[in-house]
């Protein structure tokens, strides 16, 4: 507790364990019904209605070049919510399975490596050492800032009403 | 002179008698037959009483006329047939058979013999008729040895004689005849040759055996159905014990093992193998 | 034959008319010489007495002449009955060794069908045990397909079950998995209350664990059950081939059960057959054995009758050395006779005593029997011809005796006596000639060498078997220790 702890939701794709802060993180809900959309690319299922809101939402296997795989029981959609221009926007990501809540200290963390600091790459936050397991800790808001996301983001979301 | 009858008891003593000393079982049915043998021997031996003639006959014999009697009581109550090549298809099975027989024969091996028992050998027929097969299918290096024995003193003189008729149920063929045989006057004299193949012995089978080398082959045939159930399992018992590894024993063409408790194993009908 | 004793019958005649003139002779010459002393007259007595001696001669020559006549018969006779009786060994000695050889193959034949019932009997008795297991194999499959058929039932209900519980534990699975869900979206509201819902977040982890224990469960429980469905499948397929196999079972048992009971009939027939055979062939055994006796007591009752062929060769041998020699010696002769013929007697009612004989009528079928009563019936008339032999021989022996003595009173009855029996003998004679034809023909085919006993004396019993080789004694020479 003497440095600064932080809180992930770890989640996997295959194999690979990845982890994103709770802070980012709006709800976790099962899988619910995708709607389409046309003319977006391929990582972008759709969009759902969830309560009321309509919510794109984006496949992360698709969108890190993974194999597709057929959506089962253990496919979870992680809302999260997105600042988009100082405005709070939430976004649905496809992953395999949600695993757990963990905290983790800074020291349990360790940047990025160098070689992969491209453009492409600066969405990796760090690597993170959780019980023997190494998770990737992405910063999904760097994830997702790409034209067709906020395009996408600019028509279809809806903005969290506090 | 009154007619000679035998006393039910005397007929029982005697039956009692020829069962415990020869095995010979006599059913209740044959008692009759019995006792006409028995009058006929007692005719001719003068001797009017059963009782007088069962203590003469059971009584170890102290004179040469007793002896005699004894001899002709044998001979009498014990049944005397038998042909040459009687049952032909156990010589043919040796002959098939003869180059594995010597193979499988120990005393083949270590005393070029083929050792052989006729065990109840009658007037001498069946194991005159080994010799000569054996003359005839033996390799040069393989000699016949041949124990005939009997339980009748005068079978065996007989047989010791070797003076044969033939008649038509004889299966012997006349290459046989004139090979091994001489001519004498009616009478047929077998060579000296088969006669020094052949061991006769006097042998009563339901005593104890007292050999000392394994036979390859015995002959047992047409005996066994004189016995019962009892003296047929211990008699088969011995004759497994004194046969080699592999030897035949052979029997009567109406008897079977398959009554019976024993060893051996089944080769075909009417022959059986150690194993 | 005829002609002989024809002539042997003059001879008596004359015999007695030249015995009468020579009474008549002596008479008167002594008559003559006591009345009238001539010396003519006493010639004349003398020329009558020479002539009567002369006579007498004459007649007793004559005499002699006949009596050899008869002697030469009874050579004759003796001669055809001494072959006759060894004709007769002969016959009885084959018939009695082939009796023998006969008896003992029946004997082994009817031991060896008895061997060969007993084993039928068993065969017999193995397949109707056979026929029952069978019966038994059929009705246990027939149980076995029943509880198969419920068996089937009850794995069927299992696999519905098991499918039943399949769906539930996939609900329970549904449920965990919302819970984790729902528990991590409790951790990230507590994480966002921040400080005040750490408590929270606790609670929220526990829930999770919770939910995974349960998924966890779920899963194994899944898996097991899983499992048991594919189990009770396998279960279902080879319950279904046991189930066939029962049916298969069901159908070979029964042709079996039908085959058994074909083979048990048939033994059961084969059975009672060779039963029959037995009883047959041990009849016939019993027949063999008493043929071979009869034969045998025929054989020596033949080298009986060889004896008194002997003593009739003796006795003529005598009569002839009485006619020639002219000595006494009935006195011996006689009683040796007499005796023989005690003894001849004797055995002859001992022969026929001996309890074969009934045996033979009961069973008349066995036709190797006929010859043997034969040869009895024949020995009677040959022991009768010289029974008759015997007073006729005495007879003449007297005849002689007294016609030395010149005994003209006893001559005369004497001869009186004598003209019966030779009325008897005469067709007795024919009688056995006749008879003996048969029998020598019958006799011709032995071939058996014969011992004839010649001893005067009849020996009644044999006391050694013949063929006693006494070079040969197994017994005594040689123990088995060589083998």
């Amino acid at each position: 507790m003497a440095t600064n702890d932080q809180k992930l939701l770890t989640f996997s794709l295959g194999e690979e364990g990845y982890g994103v802060s709770i802070l980012k993180v709006k709800e976790i809900i099962g899988m619910l019904e995708i709607t389409p959309v046309p003319k977006t690319p391929e990582f972008i299922k759709g969009v759902i209605n969830l309560r009321g809101k309509i919510i794109p939402i984006m496949d992360l296997r698709i969108k890190f070049g993974m194999e597709q795989q057929q959506y089962d029981e253990r496919t979870c959609i992680i809302v999260v919510e997105i600042d988009f221009k100082g405005v709070q926007k939430l976004l649905g990501v496809v992953v395999d399975m949600v695993s757990e809540v963990v905290t983790v200290s800074d020291d349990q963390i360790e940047p990025p490596p160098e070689y992969g600091k491209t453009a492409e790459h600066n969405f990796i936050l760090g690597i993170g050492k959780i019980k023997e397991r190494v998770v990737i800790i992405l910063d999904i808001e760097e994830v997702f800032s790409c034209e067709e996301v906020l395009k996408m983001l600019e028509n279809n979301s809806q903005t969290i009403k506090e | 002179m009154p007619i000679i009858t035998i006393e039910k008891n005397y007929l029982d003593l005697f039956s009692e008698y020829l069962y415990k000393n020869m095995g010979i079982y006599i059913e209740d049915s044959k008692k009759n037959l019995l006792a006409q043998k028995l009058a006929k021997l007692m005719q001719e031996a003068g001797i009017e009483n059963a009782g007088e003639y069962y203590h003469f006959i059971v009584s170890p014999p102290i004179s040469e006329r007793q002896k005699e009697l004894k001899n002709k009581f044998i001979d009498t109550i014990t049944v005397h047939k038998t042909n040459f090549f009687r049952e032909n298809n156990h010589f043919e099975f040796i002959q098939r058979n003869i180059s594995e027989i010597i193979e499988t024969s120990q005393s083949a091996k270590f005393t070029n013999e083929l050792r052989i028992w006729s065990s109840a050998c009658s007037t001498g027929e069946e194991a005159y008729t080994l010799a000569m097969l054996c003359k005839e299918i033996l390799p040069a290096n393989v000699r016949p040895k041949i124990l005939a024995t009997d339980i009748s003193p005068d079978s065996i003189r007989k047989a010791m004689e070797g003076i044969y008729k033939f008649g038509p149920e004889d299966n012997i063929t006349n290459y046989y005849i004139n090979k091994y045989f001489t001519k004498n006057g009616t009478q047929w004299a077998i060579s000296d040759e088969i006669k020094n193949c052949v061991t006769f012995r006097l042998f009563n089978l339901v005593e104890p055996f007292p050999f000392k080398n394994p036979f390859d082959i015995i002959f047992c045939r047409n005996v066994m159905i004189y016995f019962d159930k009892i003296v047929q399992e211990k008699l088969v018992g011995n004759f497994y014990n004194v046969l080699g590894k592999k030897g035949f024993l052979f029997i009567g063409h109406s008897e079977s093992l398959i009554q019976i408790k024993h060893q051996f194993t089944y080769h075909e009908p009417t022959v059986y193998r150690k194993n | 034959m005829f002609n002989g004793f024809s002539k042997s019958q003059i001879g008596f005649r004359i015999i007695l008319s030249i015995l009468f003139v020579e009474l008549i002779s002596l008479a008167s010459g002594v008559i003559m010489g006591l009345n009238i002393k001539s010396p003519t007259i006493i010639a004349a007595c003398l020329l009558t007495i020479i002539i009567s001696q002369l006579i007498a001669w004459f007649i007793s020559e004559n005499v002699k002449k006949s009596v050899r006549n008869v002697l030469s018969e009874l050579a004759e006779t003796s001669e055809n009955l001494g072959s006759l009786s060894n004709e007769l060994t002969v016959t009885g000695r084959k018939l009695a060794d082939g009796s023998t050889e006969q008896a003992a193959s029946i004997q082994e034949t009817s031991s060896t069908l008895e061997e060969s019932s007993s084993m039928i009997h068993q065969t017999t008795q193995n397949t109707k045990e056979a026929e029952i297991l069978a019966k038994q194999t059929k009705q246990s499959a027939d149980n076995g397909n029943v509880e198969m058929q419920t068996m089937l039932e009850a794995m069927e209900e299992l696999k519905k079950s098991s499918t039943e519980i399949s769906k539930i534990i996939r609900v329970i699975d549904e449920i965990a998995f919302q819970t984790n869900i729902l528990s991590l979206n409790a951790a990230v509201e507590a994480a966002r209350a921040g400080d005040a819902g750490k408590g929270f977040a606790v609670v929220a982890e526990e829930v999770r664990n919770l939910a995974q224990r349960s998924a966890q469960a779920a899963k194994d429980t899944a898996g097991i059950i899983e499992s048991n469905i594919s189990l009770s499948e396998k279960c279902l397929d080879i319950s279904n081939q046991v189930s066939k196999s029962l049916e298969g079972i069901n159908n070979d048992t029964h042709k079996v059960s039908e085959l058994l009971e074909e083979i048990s009939t048939a033994s059961q027939e084969q059975e009672i057959g060779i039963n029959q055979i037995n009883k047959a062939i041990s009849q016939m055994e019993h027949v063999l054995q008493g043929n071979a006796l009869t034969a045998q007591e025929s054989a020596s009752s033949a080298e009986h009758l060889n004896t008194y062929s002997n003593t009739l060769k003796k006795i003529k041998e005598e009569l002839t050395y009485l006619v020639d020699g002219g000595k006494e010696v009935e006195k011996r002769i006689i009683p040796t006779i007499s005796r023989e013929v005690e003894v001849k007697k004797e055995i002859k009612s001992q022969k026929l005593e001996v309890k074969i004989k009934p045996e033979i009528k009961s069973v008349p079928k066995v036709e190797e029997v006929k010859p043997k009563t034969e040869v009895k019936q024949k020995v009677e008339p040959i022991k009768l011809k010289t029974e008759e032999i015997k007073p006729k021989v005495e007879e003449v022996k007297k005849v002689k005796a007294e016609e030395v003595k010149s005994k003209a009173e006893e001559v005369k009855s004497k001869t009186e006596e004598a003209v019966e029996p030779k009325a008897e003998i005469k067709p007795e004679k024919e009688e056995t000639k006749v008879e003996e034809k048969p029998k020598t023909e019958e006799a011709e085919k032995p071939k058996l060498e014969l011992k004839p006993q010649i001893q005067p004396k009849p020996v009644v019993k044999k006391p050694l078997p013949k063929d006693t080789d006494k070079s040969v004694r197994p017994e005594d020479i040689i123990p088995l220790d060589d083998f």
